[in-house]
């Protein structure tokens, strides 16, 4: 893989001159006694976790396929490179292919990402704390990375010295970014601080309250998350909102699926389908029991 | 309860998302964490054309896909450069029974990027494949169904993206064989039909020297154009009377008169690379869009006719006189000047094959722009070359006389006229009483210039000399204060024919609607234009076949600066005026050459409608 390069340009530039010569020898060399490909990198993310847990480093992941050039370039000329290296001490390195059918198609579709080659700096929960798309020279690809590091370290702050006054916008931008970095902890924490914040019984809270209902459930915190449905249950009939009615029937459904409690989810989703003949989400009800009724454990 | 506006869009905004939430988990299985995956992103576009309308069974197609890739990114070529790369690969999916397509690839392009200095073969922009496909003789249904899909993967200059595909639908009308159409997409493969405007991108050695003739041919006829005449004359006068002064003078003036005009023509080349590079769109004659640089050259023009009527003899300093033939006024450098002169008064007669040739060489490499204007001046200089060749061929002519003081005033007169003109381009571009204040300067600065000549005294010679270029300055500055009318004054339809004012848009519209639609790109500076729409498309034969065939006239005023006018003629390669197009439903618009002829018009409409004729046949 290292070699293509170096061919093509021996092929490209036929006038090549002695010190050419020589400095393409001397790479070869250099080339040949760095460590083979796979030294120091994991190839799977459990191993990776484990070894982050043990000494506190993070995850630096590197997501690749083989179609992709900028890949291979990044490999050849940042990844090798003695600079890159020395940085990369401080990580555990992790180098997934997204097209495994497997952990690295999972983690490309956790954190939503589209092109390659990207890099990924997580904890050892797997929390996002950069993500870095496409290639750069070694300096800026690495300045980039601690500048993700150092911004990341500023929204902990932010988290850690919330004031009790903080504004419910604060408070959402700061939940919807842990939320994008599937740092379900915090995120969690501050949808339920907001929660708190929705006092009133206008339409519009009602739909808030919602969100972070559904926001809570996306973080796993599914107590939290269905005692607001339940909630949002009640005054969305006083207020015969009859489209947020369905929906958040329809969320607890979500609730009990994401638990894998899938006889519950099951019969939630029965429920829904006869209280709503006439509903708007009917489809979206009937196709999601069709889809669970297909599975092993409920059949 | 009503919402009031805000919260309503604010809850819409959450509504739309849950409902988004909602859609994205029912399609996941309830083993995996739900999480809305981002579809691919689509960069490149596919689209299909045949190169006729319809076609007979046993008949073969030809079918061009074009790839239109966003700007910034590229796709790999069908040959990548490495082993690993995924190949841009079409496949065209025919009706059962019928052979397979046989598809032919086009060149790629070598691509490489500040971090990528090995260029990697990939396609960019817009690329067309070019496919065939045969009808099999008893194939029966009217239509045949071709679908297209093109794998590609996209990578910009830091990223890239997973492989993914673009599709688009074909439907082959089967049954006569209808019109030869999109003939553009079809030339690289030696097509006879050549469509106009079709790319120029590539040109071959032969290619480039055809229009390099052209360029010398169109530079030759220059010197007939009205607006050159007098210069050409007023030189070969000079020459002639300097028969009796030797070969040696004879020859200095013509090679000197040619390097006015070669300087000339780099120049205007140089601009025309610079204003490229600029991003500017660019074109012949449209310096005389500026009405200060016009009123320079009526300056310039009333000075010269005062010259040949004696009013005043032109004033070079007596070093610059005596670095020519040794006392006369019209040294080395008055011969350069005058060829500077020429061109300046060339630009707006665009000649036979110059429109062409120029717009040819505008739309390639600052090389081949220069090599262009170069083998114009060339032909432009060709009289005066010739006589610096064989200075003896100057006896051929009469001899001196007092013929030559009747000429003289006779070129004054032509000059006369052409300032006339050039007051009349004026005309159009700034208000009427400027016209007429920039007229009273012209007079005040004849009225000066005549005093300088006349005046006994120093003194009164100076404050003439004064009073004229203060008259100059003043008329230019007339000119340039107050800025221009604005573009496109409704102009008085006083001839046969009742132009509207051209809309590109409504006319591709009406020829989709069926209907033929002439177009006269026009500008007051642009002698050649009027010349024909006096000649030839203001006459009863064309107002007579343009009523016969429905045709609706659209001109469009290139006077004055228009970015519009400007792109249509670059879409068809040409960079000025006169331009002629007739759009036709089902063909290709048809460009016709700069000197109209009417007879052309006329078969050209009656071959469009017959065009047209077959296209509402087949829609029945």
């Amino acid at each position: 893989m290292v070699s293509f390069r170096r061919e093509n340009t021996v092929d490209s530039t036929p006038r090549i001159t002695l010190a050419g010569a020589l400095i393409t020898v001397v790479c070869t060399a250099v080339a040949t006694a760095a460590p083979p490909e796979d030294a120091g990198w994991l190839a799977s993310v459990s191993a990776a976790q484990s070894a982050a847990r043990e000494d506190g480093r993070l995850i630096f992941v590197d997501l690749w396929a083989d179609w992709c050039s900028w890949c291979k370039k990044l490999e050849e000329e940042v990844f090798s490179t003695p600079t890159f290296q020395d940085f990369a001490k401080n990580f555990v390195l992790l180098r997934v292919n997204t097209e495994d059918e497997g952990e690295g198609a999972r983690l490309q579709a956790d954190f939503g990402i589209v092109s390659l080659p990207t890099t990924l700096l997580l904890d050892a929960n797997l929390v996002k704390v950069g993500e870095l798309q496409g290639f750069a020279p070694t300096e800026p690809y690495i300045q980039n990375l601690e500048l993700e590091r150092a911004m990341f370290q500023m929204l902990v702050r932010s988290y850690d010295n919330l004031e009790e006054s903080a504004d419910r916008d604060m408070l959402k931008t700061l939940a919807d970014d842990f939320h994008a970095r599937r740092d379900g902890a915090r995120a969690s924490e501050l949808y339920r601080r907001l929660l708190s914040t929705v006092e009133s019984g206008s339409e519009d809270d009602v739909w808030n309250r919602f969100y972070y209902a559904d926001s809570l459930r996306l973080q796993g915190a599914f107590e939290d998350a269905r005692s607001a449905q339940a909630q949002v249950r009640g005054m969305a009939s006083e207020l015969h909102i009859d489209e947020l009615i369905e929906l958040n029937d329809l969320l607890s459904y979500h609730i009990a699926h994401d638990a894998r409690a899938c006889l519950e989810a099951q019969s939630a989703l029965e429920a829904f389908v006869s209280e709503h003949p006439d509903g708007i989400f009917i489809r979206v009800a009937e196709d999601a029991l069709e889809s669970i009724g297909k599975e092993r454990e409920c059949a | 309860m009503r919402l009031n506006e805000r919260h309503q869009s604010a809850s819409q905004r959450r509504r739309l998302r849950a409902v988004l939430v909602a859609l994205a988990l029912i399609s996941v299985g309830s083993s995996q964490q739900a999480s809305a995956q981002r579809p691919p992103i689509e960069k490149a576009k596919l689209e299909l054309a045949t190169d006729r309308s319809a076609y007979l069974a046993g008949g073969e197609a030809r079918i061009a896909a074009t790839i239109e890739v966003d700007p910034g990114w590229h796709i790999q070529s069908n040959t990548p450069s490495f082993d690993y790369l995924i190949p841009t690969q079409l496949e065209l999916r025919l009706p059962s029974g019928w052979a397979e397509a046989k598809i032919e690839y086009p060149d790629h392009i070598f691509w490489s990027s500040e971090f990528e200095e090995e260029p990697l073969a990939v396609f960019e922009g817009t690329t067309n494949i070019l496919a065939s496909v045969v009808i099999p003789k008893g194939f029966d249904r009217p239509v045949g169904e071709v679908e297209a899909r093109l794998r590609y993967q996209a990578c910009d200059e830091r990223t890239c993206l997973p492989p993914t595909e673009a599709t688009a639908n074909l439907r082959l009308s089967i049954g006569e064989e209808g019109e030869l159409q999109h003939t553009g997409l079809f030339t690289v493969v030696g097509d006879d039909t050549q469509g106009p405007g079709g790319d120029s991108a590539q040109v071959d050695a032969a290619g480039l020297l055809s229009i390099l003739a052209l360029g010398l041919l169109g530079g030759v006829i220059l010197n007939a154009m009205p607006c050159v005449l007098p210069v050409l004359s007023l030189k070969l006068f000079g020459l002639v009377q300097k028969a009796g002064k030797g070969r040696r003078s004879v020859v200095i003036g013509g090679l000197a008169t040619s390097a006015g005009i070669l300087v000339s023509f780099w120049i205007l080349a140089i601009l025309a690379i610079v204003a490229r590079a600029a991003g500017g769109l660019v074109g012949w004659g449209i310096q005389f869009q500026n009405p200060t640089f016009v009123t320079l050259l009526v300056i310039v023009v009333v000075l010269f006719c005062l010259n040949l009527w004696g009013i005043f003899e032109v004033p070079l300093p007596r070093r610059l006189a005596q670095f020519g033939d040794g006392g006369t006024h019209d040294g080395v450098l008055g011969h350069f000047a005058t060829g500077l002169f020429a061109t300046l008064m060339a630009t707006p007669c665009s000649a036979p094959f110059l429109g062409t040739a120029v717009g040819f060489g505008l739309s390639q490499s600052g090389g081949t722009i220069l090599a262009v204007f170069t083998a114009i001046a060339i032909g432009m200089s060709a009289p005066y070359l010739a006589l610096a060749a064989a200075p003896g061929s100057v006896s051929w002519l009469p001899k001196p006389g007092m013929w030559m003081m009747q000429l003289k005033m006779t070129m004054g007169f032509l000059l006369a006229g052409a300032a006339v003109w050039l007051l009349y381009v004026l005309a159009a571009q700034v208000r009427p009483e400027r016209v007429a204040f920039i007229e009273v300067g012209l007079l005040v600065l004849a009225l000066f210039v005549w005093l300088t000549a006349t005046s006994s005294s120093v003194r009164g010679r100076v404050v003439a000399r004064v009073g004229s270029v203060a008259a100059i300055i003043a008329t230019l500055a007339l000119s340039g204060w107050g800025g221009q009318v604005s573009a496109g004054v409704a102009k008085e339809n006083v001839g046969l024919i009742g132009w509207s004012e051209f809309d590109r848009s409504e006319a591709e519209a009406l020829a989709e609607q069926g209907k033929l639609v002439f177009v006269d790109v026009t500008a007051d500076w642009c002698f050649t234009c009027k010349v024909n729409e006096r000649l030839v498309l203001e006459t009863q034969e064309v107002a007579d076949a343009f009523a016969k065939h429905d045709v609706v006239p659209m001109r469009a005023d290139w006077t004055n600066r228009n970015d519009e006018i400007a792109t249509l003629l670059a879409d068809f390669g040409r960079y000025s005026v006169p331009f002629y197009l007739l759009y036709r439903p089902g063909l290709d618009p048809h460009l016709f050459p700069e000197l109209l002829r009417q007879r052309q018009i006329l078969e050209v409409l009656s071959q469009s409608d017959s065009g047209k004729a077959s296209v509402a046949n087949l829609r029945k």
